[in-house]
């Protein structure tokens, strides 16, 4: 009995110890087959363009105000802190808090996984796919050789974008031809950052290469429209030759001592005026593709609601038709990607009372020198037109019949608000302005109108949701995005952003002109004045003849510079262009400089409320023009040379 | 004979004393089991049949009487009295009492089973009251090591072995318990609330820097557990508490004993009928202290103040009349000054803890089964309106069971059984969050709630207070405007067989054991959405408001419900060993073992595919032992281990380790005298390896994780819905050279034992060496372009300290005795080797030969005193400042401020010391004892960020409007009183990130002493237990955390910077313990 109960037990330890023991190895071998790895991604058409959709996604949000910097880090609108549902992160790039320690809109160094991303992304790692994209794409075995063409072209392309982004806000950057291997030692990731003229040719270059893979129309609109074009290859090719030709990168010596441990001059020191010519031939390469594509000025009359709307109304929603219209024939490349909420929550104003609580943010405030910058009805600046000579722009009265369209009758407002170009009143949201849209489209008689006096009528004064100057945008804003009178919560109509659109070309390539030229000529006026008939303004020379103050000054190049200057942020106010072009002028020392302004929102009676009041003094100093390269980044890899300033 | 089904159940009640009444159910484990045949009847006959035989004498006798005890003074009965050398003697009554006829010239033998045999002479003494102890498990003669007892003299190792009565503290959380006690221990706890308040504890510090795995392994009864198990632990079910602390002790556990074991076995039924103890114990706790507020009246001027004085344009948020109004008190619902520490907490939370044992057995089957209860109650108040209560209420039960039965003589199966158990009611968001939100609240917006006015006289819901569109926070609202419930069960079943084959080898034992655990856990949470109101208007003549509602279309009566999370895992651990132990020509002691482990956890709440795939665990380890004439000792360890984790070839690691240790004090030469003074000397020395696979973490180091489609992807089509795809995401490259991280450890350890053993000394100095630590790859600039930073163990780092302890015992007389223990552990552990950016222009940025927790920050110099001195400073790299903001130094002389003037500042934020001490004193029926707590050598930083007055920020769409402490307001820069040195810079209305960077200005010392505990207690007299059949009543009044020495004044310094958390709490305990 005893020695049975021995045997089992030890038969029972045996069995234990077997059942562990010789399998040892198979054990902790608990990994099966076929766990992914990257080179499934290339095994077969779909999966590879899963991968190319991946490399899109590194394509900045350019209406996203928290990804774009040149959306409200500039002196165009002004903010308020805090606001309901929204940290307005690159905002601090305007207050001056850019740094080197945690830079904001770090696209350089931010880190996939990063909890706080300043507002940037990670570029780098986007070039690194897109080379992992052109280095496999010859795998997929049941992909089509027109169709790796294509997707060859638009990897390309994207690849001289992402250069581009980085070149607008760094300047010289390290060119990521091809990848290093992650295995390499630590000296040979220690790349060098590139002079302005090489990372040019690169990227032109590359969209050279791309513009000739590239298609000339998207035939499938529905399911592939807002992929690379020709046109569009060629407009960002025109726009990076003109940014290289530009007073920033063309000679600028600023930047003398820029040198690396090669001994590398980063910036040319000598100014070439061919570069200008560069330019104005991409330009008109690009606008004749353009037109060859069937890219023209977007005209409001061609809208469905068009036909019922006062001359007026149409005028003013042209240049706010030309942005937000869906995929509207004047865009040359449309954000399909990015959706236009959070900027249109944010410049919607609230016209019934539960709106205040809802998600409209109504805060996104133009400057006050945004609102005096646009011109007269005369097409001409305030400060030049012969009509407004002793005008007191912040007197009061009211308004009459004649101004229905543009301001609420019998509404008490100021001088500053009457008799303004019809992209004013397209753009601005401003006290007692009316506004076209938000469930009024087939009729203009009886619009809502703006009220943005502290406590009063449509929108209560919300302490996180308000405007800081007095203003809001309203060319951002759909006509269709609506928030009914019972609801809080607004709908918004995504529309496609454009990030290139054919009269930023148009304006480029008058300046690219006038630079190449002794004196403007007729060729120089054509495409400026294309643009300013479209919001019903005569041609340049006309205005200024009739109107302004300096008659002859369209007729000089130093005279001509300053109106196409002036038309681009008049005509691309609030589209981010303006931040760029100031840094590209070299004036953004001149503009920025000075004081932000906006009216006395606190005040409820007009005579207060429209006192003008500084709301910050604003700073620019050279070290502003270029972004400013993470401290850290500058530890890892000893051959990168800071930005001036930094 | 045939046992039959043995069936234990029982249920308790009874009243709580403020009129609760409770009702505890415990259903303890039923087991069953038939047996042929009992080889041991015969013992048992035996025992039961000693004659009694009283024989008389010639000389003159007398009667001695006495009572016998065992070391808990529990009276034991059955106890052997027997007259030395002859036949004569009794059995103890049930009282433990006996008495005897004998000469002066006997001695007395007292013997129990299971206990030490006692010899006492008889002389002249007329009553002898004997103490017996345990023999087996007597912590005095074998300890627990790994996977095993080894006979405590024979230890070369370090282990550090607590009495299980010292983590006997009023608290439902074993590890808070745990700080100061022991030597090699670093705790520390920096939350008082109920269901977070785990303590941190470290064995001799963090030697790691990796991402990984820092703390020890828990182990329990042979298996590992998590800190949440050890932390609902029950001392009273403890019979042992090891810490394993060097390699050699912990080698055996080779992939996982790297930072240290707790190595923690349950008591086991021992033979007699049944014991039965009790334990009641009632707490009332409240905070040891809270943060100061300012007064309403400082709040608002300086609210004002902070506006103006960075932008004079802009205007202040509290006009004169308000603030008039509100020093007058004109009506406190219009003006309001709301204290909400005070509208939100009460000053008492009562808790109750109640454990119940019963153990007992014979010689085939001996059982221990224990239930627990405790109740721990947070100190929020509650809202009359709701009949929910959203204070924290956390219930904790457990049950235990482990089952020993003799399969045979040689034979033993061991069961064990347990369950713990959480039943959880409390606030939304957690009791520290609602001290968080306090802060978070201006005091003059607006009162908790609102008496309702006339209009809403009739409203069925609380009219809490609310600003704007009620967007602004009320944290009273956020504390009664729901619940949330968690669940959470942790079953254990264990088995065990130990056998022995000594009939064929003489010390040959084997043992398996199998054991499986799982563990679940789910929470839900039900809320409404609370109405806001207003002041409308106020007709100050009449004293009436009218108040307006602020959110109508938002605001809700009745609950909504919201799932939360559902967890659950099941691991599976199996273990076998085999034994030998010998004495060769008696004086060579050897012992020899090998011991297989294999252990696989799974859980069911998988994030991606690595994740789901189970963890895995094998190994094989052995310890050999040599002992010459119990003089010279030799050990030699190691562990054998794989791991999933690494590549084949770095799956496996061999984890060596030896020891050596003489004993002076049994040399011959000692017993000449010394003896009589250092009773016992020993010196060991050990050294070896440990491993650690837990280093980061990723699941699998040699495989990349790629999640195909799991990355952002794109989207085209006119109408925004046409092709969309998404990317490869790359969360980890493969790297198939990471590999075990190893823990080179020294030991140098003495024993000293002094006057007899009245003085005990042990102290041990250590030294470890970590190789293979995983980092980032720190040279990889982000222009690479990769998804995620490579990782390398290359990363080594450097481990010293030492640690004593110390105890004193002695009992003067029967009625006297003194305990007294001290300990004290010192442990620093420093980078070696850290892969990091060529710093030797900015040396002071390097972490090498640096402290593993410390901190780098900005030397603070002062603030600024005004622009002109902003003017001629470097430029500071975080945005605006100006004057009376901080000022830092500029380290490397290149005029700006900015991350390469960041130097180590302050001491490391885990403290490099401990230390405790205390006494204990009996005298008849009391006892008495205290113990105070240490640490030393931490610095901690004043969060500036969240401390930071009058800042406006959203959260979950709410506005939060930061409050003032008192300490702010007491000493702050201002244009008035300019003080460069003012304990808070210039004030403001939204954060200065230049003031919040981390810097010297908000450093402090973590150092401090705590009279952690104090224990009075006292034992009824026998005649009182004897009537009410008791054997012993035992009533105790205990307190914790009662006194704090530190030179940090604002909120309880071993919080360190969460001064804003849920405080820790001083405990007043009162407690019954009665055995039958």
């Amino acid at each position: 009995m005893k020695k049975n109960k021995y045997k089992i037990i030890l038969v029972l330890t045996t069995i234990l110890l077997g059942l562990t023991g010789p399998s040892c190895n198979n054990y902790i071998d608990v990994v099966p087959d076929n766990i992914p790895t990257v080179d499934y991604a290339f095994n077969n058409r779909n999966e590879a363009e899963a991968f190319l959709f991946g490399c899109f996604s590194f394509l900045p949000s350019h209406i996203n105000p928290n990804s774009n910097p040149a959306l409200l880090s500039g002196d165009e609108v002004w903010l308020i802190d805090p606001i309901y549902g929204f940290d307005p992160i690159l905002w601090g790039i305007a207050k001056g808090e850019q740094g080197t320690n945690e830079p904001l809109a770090n696209y350089w160094t931010t880190y996939q996984g990063g909890t706080n991303t300043m507002g940037g992304n990670r570029t780098f790692t986007g070039l690194r796919d897109i080379n992992t994209f052109l280095e496999n794409i010859n795998k997929p075995f049941d992909l089509e050789e027109w169709e790796r063409k294509q997707w060859i072209a638009e990897a390309k392309f994207l690849k001289a974008y992402l250069h581009f982004w980085l070149f607008r806000m760094y300047g010289p950057i390290p060119l990521i031809k091809e990848n290093i291997p992650i295995s390499a030692n630590s000296e040979e990731v220690q790349v060098y950052r590139e002079p302005v003229d090489e990372v040019v040719a690169y990227i032109v270059s590359l969209l050279d290469e791309a513009a000739e893979g590239l298609p000339i129309k998207i035939l499938d609109t529905t399911s592939d429209l807002g992929r690379p074009t020709k046109a569009m290859a060629l407009a960002l090719k025109a726009q990076l030759l003109t940014l290289a030709a530009s007073p920033l990168f063309n000679g600028n010596s600023d930047y003398a001592g820029i040198i690396d441990n090669r001994g590398v001059e980063l910036f040319p020191q000598e100014y070439k005026a061919e570069k200008w010519q560069l330019a104005a031939d991409a330009l008109k390469t690009a606008i004749d593709v353009c037109h060859e594509a069937g890219n023209e000025l977007f005209d409001f009359n061609s809208s469905i609601y068009s036909k019922n709307l006062s001359d007026s109304t149409i005028l003013a929603m042209q240049v706010r038709g030309a942005v937000t219209e869906r995929w509207n024939s004047e865009i040359i490349w449309g954000d399909s990607n990015s959706n236009p909420d959070l900027i249109q929550k944010l410049c919607h104003p609230t016209f019934f009372a539960p709106q205040a609580g809802g998600d409209i943010k109504q805060c996104y405030a133009p400057t006050l020198r945004t609102v005096e910058q646009f011109y007269t009805k005369n097409g001409v600046p305030i400060e030049e037109d012969k009509d407004w000579i002793g005008v007191d722009l912040f007197g009061i009265r009211e308004s009459g019949k004649a101004d229905r369209y543009y301001i609420n009758e019998g509404y008490k407002t100021i001088n500053l608000h009457y008799n303004r170009e019809a992209r004013f009143y397209g753009a601005i949201s401003f006290d007692g302005a009316t506004f076209y849209g938000d469930g009024h489209q087939n009729d203009d008689t009886q619009l809502l109108y703006t009220n943005l006096r502290y406590g009063y009528g449509n929108g209560s004064f919300v302490s996180d949701r308000h405007s800081s100057t007095g203003y809001l945008v309203k060319k951002l804003v759909h006509y269709l995005t609506s928030c009914p009178q019972t609801n809080a919560n607004i709908i918004t109509y995504r529309y496609a952003f454009p990030v290139i659109r054919l009269a930023d070309l148009y304006l480029m390539y008058s300046e690219a002109l006038n630079e190449v030229k002794e004196a403007p000529d007729a060729e120089v006026y054509k495409y400026i004045d294309l643009v300013r008939n479209r919001s019903g303004l005569l041609g340049v020379k006309e205005s200024w003849q009739n109107f302004s103050t300096k008659p002859q000054k369209p007729a000089t190049k130093e005279g001509m510079r300053e109106i196409i200057h002036r038309e681009r942020m008049n005509e691309l106010a609030f589209e981010g262009e303006r931040f760029w072009d100031l840094r590209r002028w070299k004036m953004a020392e001149e503009y920025m400089n000075k004081p932000i302004m906006g009216l006395n929102v606190l005040e409820k009676e007009p005579e207060e409320f429209y006192k003008p009041q500084t709301l910050f003094d604003m700073t620019f100093e050279k070290k502003d023009y270029l972004w400013p390269i993470k401290q850290s980044e500058l530890s890892r890899n000893k051959n990168l040379v800071q930005n001036l300033g930094w | 004979m045939k046992k039959r089904i043995k069936f234990i159940f029982f249920a308790i009640n009874w009243k709580h004393m403020k009129k609760k009444t409770f009702f505890v159910f415990l259903c303890m484990f039923c087991f069953q089991f038939l047996m042929a045949n009992s080889p041991t009847q015969d013992e048992t006959v035996e025992f039961q049949n000693l004659e009694i035989e009283v024989v008389e004498n010639q000389s003159i006798t007398k009667v001695i009487v006495g009572k016998v005890t065992d070391k808990e003074g529990l009276p034991l009965p059955g106890v052997t009295v027997v007259v030395e050398g002859s036949t004569r003697g009794v059995i103890t009554d049930l009282n433990g009492k006996y008495s005897i006829e004998v000469k002066p010239i006997d001695k007395l033998q007292f013997s129990f089973i299971g206990m030490t045999t006692k010899i006492v002479p008889v002389e002249n003494l007329t009553k002898i009251d004997v103490v017996l102890k345990e023999k087996s498990e007597s912590i005095g003669e074998v300890s627990v090591v790994a996977f095993g007892k080894q006979k405590k003299e024979s230890i070369v190792s370090s282990i550090e072995t607590i009495n299980t009565k010292d983590l006997r503290i009023p608290s439902s959380n074993l590890t808070t318990a745990l700080a100061g006690r022991m030597a090699g221990l670093i705790a520390y706890q920096t939350s008082g609330e109920p269901g977070q308040d785990n303590a941190e504890f470290f064995v001799r510090g963090i030697t790691s820097f990796g991402t990984g795995k820092v703390n020890p392994l828990i182990l329990i009864d042979n298996v590992e557990v998590t800190t949440d198990d050890l932390s609902r632990m029950h001392p009273d079910d403890i019979q042992s508490f090891s810490i394993l602390k060097d390699a050699t002790a912990t080698a055996l556990y080779g992939a996982r004993g790297a930072n240290g074991v707790i190595l923690i076995t349950t008591k086991e039924g021992k033979e007699g009928s049944a014991k039965i103890s009790f334990r009641l114990e009632n707490s009332f706790s409240s905070p040891t202290k809270e943060i100061e507020l300012s007064d309403p009246i400082t709040y608002m001027n300086m609210a004002n103040e902070a506006v103006k004085t960075r932008n004079p344009l802009n205007s202040i948020p509290y006009s004169n009349e308000k603030i008039d109004n509100t020093i007058l008190g004109t009506n406190k619902y219009v003006y309001p000054t709301t204290d909400w520490m005070n509208d939100m907490f009460r000053d008492v939370a009562i808790n109750q803890r109640a454990n119940l044992n019963i153990s007992g057995g014979g010689l085939v089957a001996r059982y221990y089964i224990a239930g627990s209860f405790s109740q721990d109650n947070g100190i929020l108040k509650t809202d009359n309106k709701n009949n929910f209560n959203s204070n924290i209420d956390l219930k904790k039960y457990l049950i235990r069971s482990n089952i020993n039965i003799n399969l045979s003589k040689s034979t033993e199966a061991i069961v064990r059984v347990q369950g713990t158990f959480e039943d959880y009611t409390g606030p939304l968001t957690g009791g520290g969050d609602l001290y968080k939100k306090t802060l978070n609240v201006s005091p003059v917006r607006f009162p908790a709630y609102y008496k309702p006015d006339e209009t809403y006289q009739y409203a069925q819901h609380t009219l809490f207070g609310g600003f704007d569109q009620g967007q602004y926070m009320n944290p009273y609202a956020e504390m009664v405007k729901g619940y949330r419930q968690y669940s959470k069960t942790m079953m254990l079943a264990q088995f065990e067989l130990k056998q022995d084959f000594g009939q064929w080898i003489k010390g040959l034992t084997a043992r398996v054991l199998g054991n499986t655990t799982r563990y679940s856990s789910f929470n839900s949470s039900r809320s409404f959405n609370p109405f806001y109101y207003n002041i409308a208007s106020y007709d100050r003549n009449a004293d009436i408001y009218n108040l307006m509602q602020l959110n109508p279309e938002k605001g809700t009566e009745y609950l909504d419900y919201n799932p939360g999370s559902k967890d659950v895992s099941s691991s599976f651990y199996s273990e076998a060993s085999v034994m030998y132990k010998n004495n060769l020509a008696e004086k060579h002691e050897i012992s020899g073992m090998l011991v297989f482990i294999a252990r696989n956890a799974i859980t069911g709440d998988a994030t991606d595919l690595s994740s789901s795939l189970p963890e895995r665990n094998i190994g094989l380890s052995g310890r050999f032992t040599y002992a010459f004439d119990s003089r010279y000792l030799a050990e030699f360890n190691f562990g054998y281990n794989g791991s999933e984790k690494f590549d084949k070839g770095h799956r496996w690691g061999f984890f060596p380790s030896l020891g050596i240790g003489w004993i002076a004090s049994n040399e011959a030469f000692w017993q000449n005298g010394l003896k009589d003074i250092i009773s016992k000397l020993k010196i060991k020395v050990t050294y070896g390896m440990v491993g650690n696979d837990a280093i980061g973490t990723e699941r699998f180091f040699y495989l990349s994780r790629v999640d195909i489609g799991g990355g952002n992807g794109y989207q085209f089509g006119s109408d925004f819905n046409g092709n969309y795809e998404k990317g490869v995401k790359i969360s980890h490259y493969a790297n198939s050279d990471i590999g075990w991280e190893i823990a080179y450890k020294s030991n140098l350890g003495i024993e000293v034992g002094l006057f007899d053993g009245k003085i005990n000394i042990l102290a041990d100095i250590f030294k470890e060496r970590r190789t293979n630590i995983l980092q980032v790859r720190a040279d990889i600039p982000q222009t690479l372009g990769l998804w995620a930073t490579p990782q390398v163990n290359v990363g080594e780092a450097n481990g010293h300290g030492v640690d004593i302890s110390m105890d004193y015992n002695q009992t003067f007389d029967n009625h006297f005795w003194i305990i007294g223990r001290g300990n004290f552990t010192y442990a620093r552990s420093t980078f070696r080797f850290y892969e990091e950016p060529d710093y030797t222009e900015v040396p002071w940025i390097s972490r090498i030969g640096m402290p593993i927790s410390q901190q780098w920050g900005y030397h603070a110099e002062r603030l600024f005193i005004d622009d002109a001195d902003v003017l001629n400073a470097p430029r500071q790299d975080f945005g605006e400042y100006g004057a009376g903001d901080i000022k830092y130094k500029d380290m490397n002389g290149d005029d700006v401020i900015n991350e390469l003037d960041k130097v180590p500042i302050g001491s490391p934020t885990t403290p490099e010391i401990n230390y405790g001490f205390g006494l204990s004193a009996g005298y008849k029926n009391f006892d008495f004892s205290f113990f105070f707590q240490g640490s030393g050598h931490s610095s901690f930083w004043i969060k500036a960020y969240t401390m930071a007055p009058f800042i406006q920020s959203s959260s979950d769409g709410q506005i939060l409007e930061t409050g003032l402490a008192k300490f702010i307001a007491d000493d702050y820069w201002s244009e008035a009183s300019q003080n460069p040195q003012a304990k808070w810079p210039r004030l403001s209305n939204y954060h200065i990130s230049n003031n919040t960077q981390t810097s010297t200005w908000f450093m402090r010392d973590g150092a401090f002493l705590r009279l952690k505990s104090v224990e009075i207690g006292y034992n009824l007299p026998e005649s009182l237990v004897n009537k009410a059949k008791l054997k012993s009543c035992r009533l105790y009044v205990s307190g914790t955390n009662l006194y704090n020495f530190s030179n940090f004044k604002l909120w309880d310094v071993e919080m360190g910077g969460n001064g804003l958390g849920y405080p820790l709490q001083r405990v007043i305990n009162l407690g019954v313990n009665i055995s039958l």
